[in-house]
């Protein structure tokens, strides 16, 4: 399978972002990794970044300020945040600036899989089918919800 | 800036307030907002900072005003204490336009009066401190004269069996004294609540037992029986509709008001509007909303109300579908991070055409988990609304106001009517709670909804009354002559309460 998409991974501890590059390296186009938030948020200024898998409690800007400063940009890569949920209030957080998916640390079984959807939503064009996509998924419920 | 609102058609009516507001107020600074009732471009947060809202009562319009007026008071987009005035034509249509207190109407006008009174009074009761009223009114009684007063509540849904009714009236002893609109026969008196349930937005849920008769109770046969209910239900079947679960929204004011307003009106499913996660009672009963649609705003958003919130949800037996819109977040990191399986997200806004489409999902399911079938009105059907009487002392009276005693709690703003048949109506401006149990409550009324007659003859009675020697005695006789009294079956009530009791 062809590599596809640029992954940027922040984390302030380098044995993670070591962790996380080795498991995807062989089935991304391009990584970037970022030591902060603020390292981060450079390369936005040159590069089409398609996922982001991030830490949440980060020295000199945090996942969540990070997050806030993207979207101001109109960017709406997915963001996924893979961190110890010793950091729920900044996921709270987060989550309203809209959240890829979760990680909790140190679960690297779904890691892979979870980045590989972050990419190819990064790279697709989600927004024509959000709202068929939202009616599949409201009528599957409802029927869960009938069969009770 | 004064924030005025206007909702309705009746343009000459609103253009006569505009300029009457400017000719008596003119140093004030007004903002006149019109509201069209099929506008969805605008979002319900837009219309902010309103303490004023005129509405013009309109028979063919009643459904969508009831809903509309119900929107915008439920989400609180309108100050809480803010004033919604309902202009009708002529006094013969305020008994139809009477069920809008129930959707949050406080005061009404007969456009043949006053124009400039009107203008004054609601001025007063929306932009000043003090309002229109005495502030000392600590009465020493001068008419003394016990008389029966109405407030009012709405049926949210029946069965065979039970009334589940919403009103802010808090009842005395577990009994509400309540006239129903269904049919004549249908039981007048005073109901045993059954159970209090949930309360959103000040108004209480309460949940009564139908008083039936036994069949071998042949001297009472003119009460009700289960079969006169049944029949009746079968014979207006094209107004009555089996229930569906409830629809809550929450943080939802950047839908428009149209949008809003067509749960209930266009897809006929009772709706329950909340401005925050605050002002939720965490119980059982939340269950009973099967779909819950919420924003989860950026700013002033307190995040231990949002994971409460889920956190209950997650507790519950029925687990209601929860709906985040505005929201770009996944439905997987939302489940995950609220560890509640029951969540969609969708990155816009509640608009018509997807409102359409998953309103004929939700409306399709048919729930089945109830032992009765429950019905409901709908919005805005004078079969919904209720009389529910207490008795007052009423210790003086002006031209303008009303002071009485009482044992119930009623919330400032709250619309009364003096006769449960007749069109004389309060508004209370303010209350003195007296701390003791044994001591009633005072309050001030202000008298509104008079035609340009109601409203001499008061005068009148007023002048009269001060010139009287029994003044008790001239009260009853004139105020019934007043209201034109007709005939309430009040030895009827007393026959029913007796051999009622429970």
């Amino acid at each position: 399978m062809a590599r596809k998409g640029t992954l940027l991974i922040i984390d302030d501890e380098k044995s993670v972002l070591d962790s996380i590059k080795s498991i995807i390296e062989d089935d991304v186009a391009k990584i970037l990794i970022a030591l902060n938030g603020r390292e981060g948020l450079e390369y936005f200024d040159n590069e089409e970044i398609d996922c982001v898998v991030c830490d949440v409690n980060m020295p000199e800007l945090n996942g969540v300020e990070l997050i806030k400063k993207i979207r101001a940009m109109n960017n709406e890569v997915p963001f996924i945040f893979y961190t110890g949920f010793a950091s729920r209030d900044l996921m709270l957080e987060v989550v309203k600036y809209g959240a890829f998916d979760f990680l909790e640390k140190p679960d690297t079984e779904h890691l892979k899989e979870v980045i590989l959807k972050g990419i190819k939503a990064g790279t697709s064009q989600e927004d024509e089918s959000n709202e068929s996509d939202f009616i599949s998924e409201f009528k599957k419920l409802m029927m869960d919800l009938s069969s009770d | 800036m004064k924030n005025i609102l206007f909702i309705g058609n009746d343009n000459q009516f609103f253009k006569k307030v505009q300029s009457s507001f400017l000719s008596v107020m003119p140093d004030d600074n007004f903002n006149f907002i019109n509201i069209d009732l099929n506008s969805t471009s605008n979002a319900a947060k837009e219309y902010t900072n309103i303490s004023l809202v005129f509405v013009s009562y309109d028979e063919e319009y009643n459904s969508r005003l009831s809903t509309i007026v119900m929107c915008l008071k439920q989400s609180l987009i309108i100050a809480n204490d803010s004033c919604i005035i309902v202009s009708v034509e002529s006094s013969s249509d305020l008994k139809k336009a009477e069920q809008l207190i129930n959707y949050g109407a406080n005061y009404f006008f007969v456009i043949d009066n006053n124009l400039l009174q009107l203008v004054r009074e609601s001025y007063s009761l929306a932009f000043t401190d003090n309002g229109p009223y005495p502030q000392n009114f600590d009465f020493q009684s001068s008419v003394n004269a016990k008389a029966m007063m109405y407030g009012v509540g709405k049926v949210c849904n029946f069965s065979l069996v039970d009334l589940n009714i919403q009103t802010h009236f808090i009842p005395d002893n577990n009994q509400l004294f309540a006239r129903f609109n269904f049919f004549n026969e249908f039981p007048y008196g005073s109901f045993k609540i059954d159970k209090s349930k949930v309360e959103f937005n000040n108004f209480k849920t309460y949940s009564l037992k139908i008083p039936y008769i036994s069949p071998n109770d042949i001297e009472n046969n003119s009460f009700t029986q289960k079969e006169s209910v049944s029949t009746w239900i079968e014979s207006n079947k094209e107004t009555i509709k089996e229930i569906t679960h409830p629809v809550l929204l929450i943080n939802l004011d950047c839908c428009s008001l149209k949008v809003m307003s067509d749960i209930p009106y266009n897809y006929g499913v009772p709706l329950t509007i909340l401005k925050s996660f605050k002002s939720i009672e965490f119980n059982e009963e939340i269950g009973e909303f099967q779909l819950i649609l919420l924003s989860l705003p950026k700013e002033d958003q307190n995040n231990d109300e949002v994971e409460n919130f889920f956190s209950h949800l997650v507790k519950l037996k029925r687990q209601p579908l929860v709906v985040i819109l505005n929201n770009n977040s996944t439905n997987e990191a939302l489940r995950k991070l609220f560890k509640y399986s029951q969540i969609i997200s969708y990155s816009k806004t509640l608009d018509s055409v997807l409102l359409d489409k998953f309103m004929n999902i939700f409306s399709q399911k048919k729930i089945n988990d109830s032992k009765e079938k429950h019905y409901y009105f709908k919005p805005g059907d004078i079969k919904e609304h209720i009389s529910i009487g207490f008795s007052v002392d009423i210790l003086a009276i002006t031209e303008h106001f009303i002071i009485f005693n009482a044992q119930q709690i009623i919330p400032v703003n709250t619309c009364l009517m003096i006769g449960d048949k007749f069109h004389i109506y309060i508004m209370i401006t303010s209350v003195k709670v007296q701390k003791s149990n044994n001591l009633l409550n005072q309050y001030c009324g202000l008298f509104n909804g008079m035609d340009l007659n109601k409203r001499n003859g008061l005068g009148q009675f007023i002048l009269d009354l001060g010139s009287s020697k029994n003044k008790k005695r001239f009260f009853m006789q004139g105020l019934d002559k007043l209201l034109d009294k007709e005939d309430i079956p009040e030895a009827n009530i007393l026959e029913f309460k007796n051999k009622h009791k429970r």
